[in-house]
């Protein structure tokens, strides 16, 4: 059974999230209050705001993060900005919180979700089969300080330079024939 | 139709894809070159005038020659790496020595100087840092209307390549890079998106190999020299970044290009030198790029090896 707690804004789409999530019999949601010594997974759709704050008030609980999925970012291009993502852009001083931390981060970003129909579910669809998903250990941090770069998460997934911190994660493709499978079993509505 | 040449002066800190991008340049009725200006970068600019001189000496070129100022316009410079170009900043094979002497005027004098007697405008190829540029667009806007545009092997939309965000050349001097894009004059921009799949194999170097001529005998050993370094970090070749620069001038044709809004970070803790570019027209401001986005390689090459193959004919 997986636990996994969601950090999400309201919206359609993350409802969408939720109902898919809860017909789930292998996975459990769990309320970040009544967690104790148990491993766990985050699901974010929205900006990093609570998750930055449960890591800078609730420390102890980061080494029981399994992994944080989170939905947002770019690889290269922006939403918001030229290069800054919506989900970052809406608090690139938390989301820069969460990656300069030392929890393992996926990150769904911009480059793979633009063309998905609703990109809330890819996390649901990762942890029912994460072989659909191609992707690359790599080191993401945000720019808080840029006068154009603001808000970008800066990857060094393309270029020769590579960071120290590689804790991360970044999705650079989908088999998306298989992963329609996976949201057609979802029996959405 | 005779086609006109296209007056260019070279502006670049050779360099082997420096140097290669002149060798094509100066192999083709295509251009009129006026000038080479050496630009601190890859090596520093008494070496890279150094390096500019022998090439001309190869190549036959005889035209003037100047040397920039020894760092960027603003910042200090980094500490130019020698595991790419070697100490030199054009190790390899031995070059003949100098013909013709370094102007007594300094890179931006004689960029001024070409600009005013020129009856026609012209392009300038930047295939270094953009100090020189830089400099020129600062002290004489009005020379503006001398240039016809700016061709320039840097920076990189996607992604760079000494930083996570920034390529070499626009790293080493934002500032300059900042006043060549705010410019308003049109830039050609051979970023790391094409750069880096212009790439020359082993077995493209073969075939240069068995050409027999003066400058095919330098070609190839530039080359390996040059690909050890890329083959070592997993490229399957070296990316002849430079003369990227100098094709999209004459062959435009064989590259995939995409006008838009660029602007370089100067200040950021991870960006700084980073081209950011507006690809899919966010901010809605007016293009004031074309972006070199993919390439035919196999032309690239085609090209390449035509015009290493002309200097057997008393180029």
């Amino acid at each position: 059974m997986k636990k996994v707690f969601l950090s999400l804004e309201t919206s359609k789409d993350n409802q969408q999230l939720l109902s898919a999530i809860k017909k789930q019999t292998d996975i459990q949601l769990v309320d970040i209050n009544e967690i104790k010594d148990e491993k766990f997974t985050v699901i974010v759709n929205g900006p990093l705001t609570q998750l930055a704050d449960i890591l800078m008030t609730r420390y102890k609980l980061i080494s029981q993060i399994e992994e944080v999925l989170f939905v947002g970012g770019t690889d290269a291009y922006g939403d918001v900005t030229p290069v800054a993502e919506k989900n970052v852009y809406a608090d690139v001083f938390s989301a820069q919180q969460v990656f300069l931390s030392t929890v393992k981060i996926v990150m769904f970003g911009l480059n793979v979700t633009e063309n998905l129909k609703n990109r809330a579910l890819a996390p649901l669809v990762y942890l029912k089969d994460p072989s659909i998903f191609v992707k690359d250990e790599c080191g993401i941090y945000v720019e808080t300080k840029g006068k154009v770069s603001y808000g970008k998460t800066v990857t060094d997934v393309h270029s020769d330079f590579q960071f120290e911190n590689h804790h991360c994660e970044i999705i650079l493709d989908i088999d998306m024939e298989k992963y329609n499978k996976v949201i057609k079993s979802f029996q959405l509505t | 139709m005779i086609k006109k040449p296209i007056n260019v002066i070279l502006d670049g800190d050779p360099g082997h894809d420096d140097a290669i991008a002149w060798v094509v340049a100066k192999a083709s009725s295509d251009f009129n070159i006026l000038a080479c200006t050496a630009v601190n970068g890859n090596c520093s600019a008494a070496k890279a005038a150094y390096n500019s001189q022998r090439i001309c000496a190869l190549i036959g070129l005889d035209v003037p020659i100047a040397k920039g100022q020894d760092k960027p316009l603003v910042i200090e410079s980094l500490k130019a790496p020698t595991n790419i170009h070697g100490e030199s900043g054009l190790d390899g094979p031995e070059l003949p020595l100098p013909k013709r002497e370094l102007e007594d005027l300094t890179a931006v004098e004689l960029m001024i100087k070409v600009l005013e007697e020129a009856k026609e405008k012209v392009t300038i190829v930047a295939t270094g840092p953009l100090t020189n540029v830089g400099a020129l667009l600062l002290v004489r806007p009005d020379l503006k209307e001398k240039i016809h545009q700016i061709s320039i092997m840097g920076g990189g939309i996607k992604h760079g390549n000494w930083t996570a965000a920034a390529e070499f050349n626009i790293l080493i001097d934002p500032d300059s890079a900042d006043i060549v894009f705010g410019s308003g004059l049109p830039i050609l921009m051979s970023g790391l998106d094409v750069t880096e799949k212009a790439l020359v194999t082993p077995k493209d170097v073969e075939k240069i190999k068995k050409i027999d001529n003066p400058v095919a005998d330098i070609v190839w050993q530039w080359l390996e020299f040059f690909y050890q370094f890329h083959v070592s970090i997993g490229y399957p070749g070296a990316p002849i970044h430079d003369l990227c620069a100098v094709l999209a001038l004459n062959h435009p044709e064989i590259f995939t290009m995409q006008k838009m809004y660029v602007e370089v970070e100067t200040a950021s803790e991870y960006c700084k030198g980073a081209t950011i570019g507006d690809i899919n027209n966010i901010a809605g401001k007016k293009p004031n790029a074309t972006v070199l986005m993919d390439v035919d390689r196999e032309k690239f090459i085609e090209y390449m090896i035509e015009a290493i193959k002309s200097y057997s004919e008393g180029n």
